[in-house]
């Protein structure tokens, strides 16, 4: 009987389809989280702590000297800082978290009454997360009478951003870059996991909701155009926006990166790749936002249904990334830890 | 049918059964899985006609105490009846406190400790004592239709001509040691599902023909071995490895427990050389030895209204899954019928949904965040079960009524993605689900799925 079943087993699992011409999947997800590492996110981080710096110093000089020209330099200088930021959005693993830097840096609306009312504010502190970092300081420098008012303020602000900027990137360069490449594996704590996690979820909470969303008014009664980001700037909010699309973009085409390992798991819908169907619904976000105004409170005061289409747009691409590549990449939506069958 | 044969498969199955239930219980506990799954949720899914049965607050960890004692007395062989009854029950009743949980082995153990009420399984260590090899077989039946099932439920075309959802699974495994590499492979994923189907709809065969039985037992223990290794399934290869040792033959149990007397009796004449030391300790070891009792050949039976709980306890195991062809719809994407009938490991389903509250007095609306009211496993298991969707709606109708809402209304904006397929809506989004009832064709508040899975 023995002789008779082996063979058998063996037929069976013989007889299993041809494997035809499909690839061989061999993706390196080392080396993805090492170009993840060393031409993103790093360069991301150190690209903003050099505009926290430049920042820091126009305020120093603009105090020092205050005129029409130095308060320029540091408007100009708060714009690239802003914009800089927008690049690290989705990067909040391992140090990001752990400083609050999100938090700290970007939380809006500033609650301005106390922020002007608080003069010896612990900027640490999880309930001061609305007066403080850029949105604070978009508030000082743009909207109030004159920013000279409050210089204690403005340096304060400054020099904390600056010190969580420096603290993120040392914290990057100095060892945790290292950790966060070696840790490949595919639990749902290493780090491929937990980077497409952030990078999804702030995709949804933060560019598609944060920037669009909450202004349009999608999850209220009605548009809440005060709720954009930089509103005191004015002329800032869609080009936040514009970065941090890009930043999503670019992340998700980087080379090793999320599109080229969909495709070497040779991931189709309906006969085209995941990878272009994503990129797609990427430049079709881009050009849904191309024709809207510069300030994003205007748009949505003079006609939101363009900022509803670019959110409907911006969802297309949740249910892509979220669902489809998520499922394709076995990575669960956040960790959860329990038995399955 | 008649015949009769040892009780030790039994004795086995029974302290085997209690090991695992124990260990079961111990390791849920010791995950903090009480607290994460049962406490810190506000919201439960319920089943249909068990919505009484709740978390009991911190007396729940009382009732895993319970369940986890009686699993020790059913290992031991401590008043077995009243052990294997609280235990059914203790077990049953968590399970059914939130079916977020529901897993394939969770039901298997709860309908097995009810079949293991009614059999006439001696108390302690049985020694000598028959029973009719009917019983034996009413747990080989058992078991073995589990396999089958499975077996059959893998004869569609997702997993034999797609080797879907392992294509999916299996290259996520890449950092499995030896097999990492291996599992990229495409061919790979075909031989896993036609593997697996073979597997399950033999392997019953195997295990209850004399000559194969050492083959598939050894083919249990390395099919289960894999499924740890690659898997996150808890407990389940080892409740399945012992589960298959009633197969085995009588004399194997036989020679297991004559070894297992042995070694009590060897320890029993240590206890006594040391305690004889101590002045008058000697008498308190006194008695004869567990091998020197005279064999006497106990007939165990069971009464007349047991053999018939028996025969309906496997009818319903064998006819309950099949309640799905009462549904024409895809099964896979309603699910209707899904649960409780061995679909295991079938499918890979994502999705999202993301649910509007109006108020059709005022036409206030308001987009609920799910996570104000769902673990982030909830509303994993939300979002693909239309049950749990349904419920979920009715939850949030009733919660906005209270803060205020005269009329609400609910609906879902859903995408699911089945197997590897492009992403579709889910629920039609122009119900108002607080209209639908459970009782509904859950087709007619879906959208219709845009494939064909062929097979059973």
């Amino acid at each position: 009987m023995y002789r008779l079943l082996l063979p058998l087993l063996v037929l069976l699992v013989a007889c299993t389809p041809e494997s035809t011409d499909e690839p061989t999947v061999s993706f390196d997800r080392e080396a993805m989280l090492e170009h993840w590492a060393d031409n993103i996110i790093v360069p991301a981080f150190q690209d903003f702590r050099q505009a926290a710096r430049q920042l820091d110093g126009s305020i120093e000089t603009y105090l020092d000297a205050p005129s029409a020209t130095t308060l320029g330099e540091v408007r100009e200088q708060f714009a690239r800082t802003y914009l800089r930021w927008q690049r690290l959005g989705p990067f909040m693993v391992g140090p990001g978290t752990e400083l609050r830097l999100r938090e700290q840096v970007n939380t809006y609306p500033t609650d301005t009454e106390r922020l002007l009312g608080g003069d010896r504010t612990d900027l640490s502190l999880p309930s001061n997360t609305d007066v403080q970092g850029l949105p604070a300081l978009d508030f000082l420098l743009f909207g109030t009478d004159n920013p000279l008012d409050h210089a204690g303020k403005l340096r304060q602000l400054t020099a904390r951003l600056l010190e969580l900027a420096e603290a993120s990137t040392d914290a990057w360069t100095g060892g945790y870059r290292d950790t966060y490449v070696t840790n490949s594996g595919n639990s749902a704590t290493a780090s491929i996991d937990r980077t497409v996690n952030n990078y999804v979820q702030w995709y949804e909470r933060n560019l598609r909701a944060g920037k669009v969303g909450i202004p349009a008014g999608v999850f209220a009664n009605r548009p809440l155009p005060d709720l954009v980001e930089a509103p005191y700037h004015g002329e800032l909010s869609k080009r936040l926006f514009l970065e941090a699309l890009d930043g999503a973009t670019d992340f998700f085409s980087a080379d090793p990166g999320l599109a080229t390992y969909l495709d070497a798991l040779d991931v189709k819908r309906d006969g085209e790749a995941l990878s272009a169907r994503i990129k797609s619904q990427f430049a079709a976000v881009r050009t849904q936002a191309a024709p809207l105004a510069e300030d994003f409170a205007r748009q949505v005061r003079d006609d939101n249904t363009a900022m509803l289409e670019l959110y409907d747009a911006l969802q297309r691409n949740v249910i892509l990334l979220k669902v489809d590549m998520l499922q394709a990449l076995s990575i669960n939506v956040d960790y959860v830890d329990a038995d399955g069958d | 049918m008649r015949t009769e044969t040892s009780a030790s498969p039994l004795v086995v199955f029974r302290f085997g059964f209690g090991l695992m239930m124990l260990l079961s219980i111990v390791r849920f506990w010791a995950y903090g899985w009480i607290d994460k799954l049962y406490l810190q949720p506000q919201f439960h899914f319920s089943y249909r006609y068990f919505e009484w049965v709740r978390p009991l607050g911190n007396w729940t960890y009382a009732l895993f105490a319970i369940t986890g004692l009686a699993a020790c007395c059913i290992m031991v062989g401590y008043r077995y009846r009243l052990a294997i009854v609280t235990f059914f029950l203790s077990f049953t009743y968590i399970e059914l406190m939130d079916k977020t949980t529901y897993l394939n082995h969770y039901y298997f153990i709860s309908l097995l400790s009810l079949l293991l009420c009614f059999l006439p399984v001696p108390r302690g260590r049985g020694r000598g004592m028959k029973v009719g090899r009917r019983y034996i077989g009413a747990l080989q039946l058992f078991v073995a239709v589990v396999y089958f099932y499975a077996g059959l439920a893998k004869l569609n075309s997702d997993w034999l001509l797609h080797a879907q959802p392992l294509a999916i699974w299996l290259p996520a495994k890449y950092s499995t040691p030896l097999l990492g590499d291996l599992l990229q492979q495409r061919w790979v994923h075909y031989a896993f599902a036609w593997g697996g189907a073979a597997y399950d709809l033999l392997i019953p065969f195997l295990l209850l023909y004399r000559p194969t039985r050492w083959l598939a037992f050894g083919l249990v223990v390395i099919f289960h071995v894999l499924t740890w290794v690659l898997f996150p399934i808890g407990m389940f290869p080892y409740i399945m490895i012992v589960g298959a040792t009633i197969f085995l033959d009588a004399g194997v149990h036989d020679k297991l427990l004559d070894r297992y007397d042995g070694l009590r009796d060897r320890l029993r004449a240590d206890l006594l050389r040391i305690y004889s030391k101590i002045p008058g300790g000697a008498r308190q070891l006194e008695g004869t030895t567990y091998s020197a009792i005279p064999l006497r050949s106990l007939r165990l039976t069971a009464p007349r209204f047991a053999s018939y709980a028996v025969a309906a306890l496997l009818a319903f195991h064998l006819l309950f899954p099949f309640r799905y062809l009462l549904h024409g719809q895809e099964l896979f994407w309603t699910e209707e019928g899904y649960r409780f009938s061995w679909r295991v490991m079938l499918m890979e389903k994502a999705g999202v949904a993301t649910f509007t509250v109006r108020d059709a007095a005022t036409d206030q609306r308001t987009v609920v965040d799910n996570r104000q009211f769902l673990t982030v496993f909830q509303e994993k298991q939300m979002a693909t079960q239309p049950d749990f969707i349904l419920q979920y709606a009715h939850f949030l109708g009733d919660h906005y009524r209270e803060r205020g809402f005269t009329t609400p209304q609910v609906y879902a904006e859903s995408y699911v993605a089945l197997n590897g397929r492009l992403s579709q809506a889910y629920v039609d989004p122009s119900v108002d689900l607080t209209n639908v009832t459970a009782d509904q064709p859950v087709s007619s508040w879906l959208q219709p799925f845009q494939d064909t899975i062929y097979g059973l």
